[in-house]
């Protein structure tokens, strides 16, 4: 005889089981008195359960539904969510800082490059103005590069440091939602 | 405003999803309505919970308060009705805690409500003796059964609604079981 399936047979009452379990679940109770014991024990278990009655609540549904209507607090706001929500997660302090420093670089680096433009402009039409010649263009190939770069970079440290700051927030919300629910 | 009262949660998951938006925008006719669609199963489950009704409506007057507060920051991975299910026992589980002092759940009344012919009697008392041994279940092995035997959810539904892992919800299943299995040998043996 193939070994007992006691340890199967509750996830197979519940319909939990995948169909080569299963199979082999009745493969083996169709050979067992033993196991087709305990499986009518928890049968006739899950019987005595479901007869017991949850009775009438004592107010309507309507009546229930006016009373906690009537009493509906204003929400707690985001904010406070993330004020309020515990330090679980330590790893959200170097990311905060993290982001704080990937932010600080970019707008540092898009500031440079913008005012490495203005700069450009500003002496390019000064001396133009004073001069009856036509001047080059005041800013390099490699300076056109580099505030190619700076925007970029920029542009891309920021986001990083918007979605770093997102989620840790997230993450916070997360875990005093959870808490206080 | 319990317009929806009457149809079943399933068929209108979607009028329900609408629902659940508009009040999430802070509609408090549509959070109504929610509430007429819940109500039932929320204060059945929370009695089973607890064994005394005052107590389960209590708790599902706060539960449908604490959900109202936080609806903003529910999304529909679970459905609505797992995650009502796990602000209720969250809810009934502080209540009970503050007034242990005044509910002693032991000594809950457990004695079947009122009287017939000697047949009906004897049932009745049989199945108090079932609701006094759910009720004598530690209490997270009591939700674990009442959402599997009444409510008719899956290990991975108890998991996602317990905030517990599978094999958590199995073994506090199977402990559940075997201990009422000892407690009420003799009815399940009669069967």
């Amino acid at each position: 005889m193939n070994r007992h399936v006691d340890r199967w047979l509750e996830a197979y009452v519940d319909g939990e089981l995948g169909d080569a379990r299963r199979r082999q679940v009745e493969a083996h109770l169709r050979q067992c008195a033993r196991c087709r014991t305990m499986l009518g024990e928890l049968r006739s278990l899950s019987t005595w359960l479901r007869r017991v009655p949850a009775p009438r609540p004592a107010l309507s549904t309507e009546q229930f539904a006016v009373a906690v209507v009537s009493q509906l607090p204003g929400r707690p706001s985001l904010l406070r969510g993330v004020v309020n929500a515990p330090f679980t997660w330590w790893w959200s302090v170097p990311l905060i800082l993290l982001a704080i420093l990937a932010f600080g670089q970019g707008a540092l680096t898009a500031t440079r490059g913008v005012l490495w433009l203005l700069f450009g402009v500003w002496r390019w039409s000064g001396i133009s103005a004073s001069l009856p010649f036509a001047l080059p263009l005041p800013w390099s190939l490699e300076g056109l590069r580099e505030l190619e770069y700076g925007l970029w970079l920029g542009v891309g440290l920021s986001a990083c440091s918007w979605m770093m700051a997102w989620w840790a927030m997230r993450e916070r919300l997360r875990v005093y939602a959870l808490r206080n629910t | 405003m319990c317009d929806v009262h009457s149809r079943s949660v399933n068929k209108d998951e979607e009028e329900q999803g609408v629902l659940i938006h508009r009040a999430q925008r802070g509609d408090t006719q549509a959070f109504g309505e929610l509430v007429c669609l819940h109500y039932r199963s929320v204060v059945q489950m929370l009695y089973r919970m607890c064994g005394e009704l005052p107590l389960a409506e209590d708790a599902a007057q706060e539960t449908f308060i604490r959900a109202w507060q936080h609806l903003p920051r529910y999304r529909p991975r679970a459905p609505f009705r797992h995650w009502l299910y796990r602000i209720a026992i969250n809810a009934m589980r502080d209540m009970v805690r503050r007034r242990r002092d005044e509910v002693d759940i032991e000594a809950l009344p457990l004695a079947a409500e009122g009287e017939g012919p000697e047949e009906a009697w004897e049932q009745q008392e049989r199945i108090a003796q079932v609701r006094a041994a759910v009720l004598a279940l530690p209490e997270a092995s009591r939700a674990v059964l009442i959402l599997r035997e009444y409510e008719g959810l899956s290990y991975r539904e108890i998991a996602q609604t317990l905030g517990i892992p599978v094999g958590t919800v199995m073994s506090r299943l199977h402990y559940a079981r075997s201990r009422l299995r000892d407690r009420l040998a003799s009815l399940i043996e009669r069967e």
